[in-house]
């Protein structure tokens, strides 16, 4: 299972920025499968391959609450996934910690210890103190501009080139459609949408520097 | 979310599905709440809303309609409508239907969380005033249908 191209990553981004009801659904439909693939391979063979599977999906029931947190669309992977990895070594410590406990602890008083485990509803609740949006931001706004950026596939190929920094006035102008233009007017052209874009970034939490 | 996935992908989307019915941001958790208020198996409800039973994980993992605002605000009345709608688009699921699910959902939320009554009218006038509003699509009911509806 591969990972998501750069389109749908940016898509998918800005769609989770924009509070898109159904983008956390796509977002676990396009990562599930390979993250835990991605996950499962840098840490082995597991005991328990399962405790890969609840680190991941956590980690996807996480972003779509506060999807700020991602630095931007070209880090969408790697943020998924190490937020996963992290997850997924904390409860492999914890197991462990657990299991050596249960070894130390005799029968009869294992038998009253409570599980110091949280349960997932738990640790949901929990994290149910932050707020879905960030102070001060109007999503109505914010709506309007991934809009506005996703209904222009011109616009959204300047987006993914933007965020996956590339350098240099060709690809923006080819992407433009304007490579048969004057080298001057193109990069005139190309910086203007390019200043244009990065505005519009900024302002839905993209941090492209 | 549990009843025969098909493939890995269903599988997990269902496993993820399960985890997300224990967070009140997603739409799983209200139809746990709901399923489990009308005993409701996976399959029934699918059929209730009127989409494939294979989508309901799909469905249940996206965001809960009018969750990013309080109840009973004026955005909260906009955002719950349009959202829903967006879903309805989405998986095919019938609209009326699905905000009913939410209503009362919302309903039995309420009435697990405050004292005796206290905000349970405030509850009903809202779902009241929404019943009002735009969401008035449901199709002509059959014989079957009627039972739900008279909890709403």
């Amino acid at each position: 299972m591969q990972r998501p191209s750069p389109e749908v990553a940016t898509r998918l981004f800005l769609r989770l920025v924009a509070r898109d009801p159904v983008a956390p659904s796509d977002l676990a439909e396009a990562y599930l499968e390979p993250l835990i693939e991605a996950v499962r391979g840098r840490l082995g063979d597991l005991s328990d391959p399962t405790l890969v599977d609840d680190a991941v999906m956590d980690t996807l029931l996480r972003l779509p609450k506060e999807p700020e947190k991602c630095s931007g669309p070209d880090k969408l992977w790697t943020y998924l996934f190490m937020d996963a990895r992290r997850d997924a070594l904390n409860a492999l410590d914890k197991q462990g910690r657990r299991d050596r406990r249960l070894r130390m602890v005799p029968l009869d008083v294992a038998d009253k210890t409570e599980t110091r485990n949280e349960s997932v509803e738990e640790t949901l609740l929990r994290r149910e103190e932050c707020p879905y949006l960030p102070e001060g931001v109007d999503i109505r706004a914010v709506r309007q501009a991934v809009d506005g950026i996703l209904a222009d596939p011109v616009d959204l190929r300047l987006v993914e080139l933007i965020t996956a920094r590339v350098r240099g006035h060709e690809p923006y102008a080819e992407a433009m459609g304007i490579a048969h233009l004057p080298e001057s007017e193109q990069k005139a052209l190309v910086n203007r949408a390019r200043g244009r874009l990065r505005a519009a970034l900024r302002r839905l939490g993209a941090r492209l520097e | 979310m549990t009843d025969g996935p098909r493939t890995e992908t269903d599988r997990l989307l269902s496993r993820a599905a399960e985890r997300a019915a224990a967070d009140p941001f997603y739409l799983a958790h209200a139809l746990r709440a709901y399923q489990a208020a009308e005993t409701l198996d996976d399959a029934a409800l699918a059929a209730w809303l009127g989409c494939p039973a294979e989508d309901l994980a799909r469905l249940a993992l996206c965001r809960r309609p009018g969750a990013l605002f309080p109840p009973a605000s004026p955005d909260y009345e906009e955002a719950f409508v349009e959202e829903v709608k967006a879903l309805s688009d989405r998986f095919g699921v019938d609209a009326g239907r699905l905000a009913g699910v939410l209503r009362r959902t919302a309903f039995l939320e309420a009435t697990a969380q405050t004292p005796a009554g206290e905000s349970v009218s405030a509850y009903l006038m809202a779902a009241r005033d929404r019943d009002n509003a735009t969401l008035e699509q449901v199709p002509p009911e059959t014989g079957a249908d009627e039972g739900k509806d008279a909890e709403q």
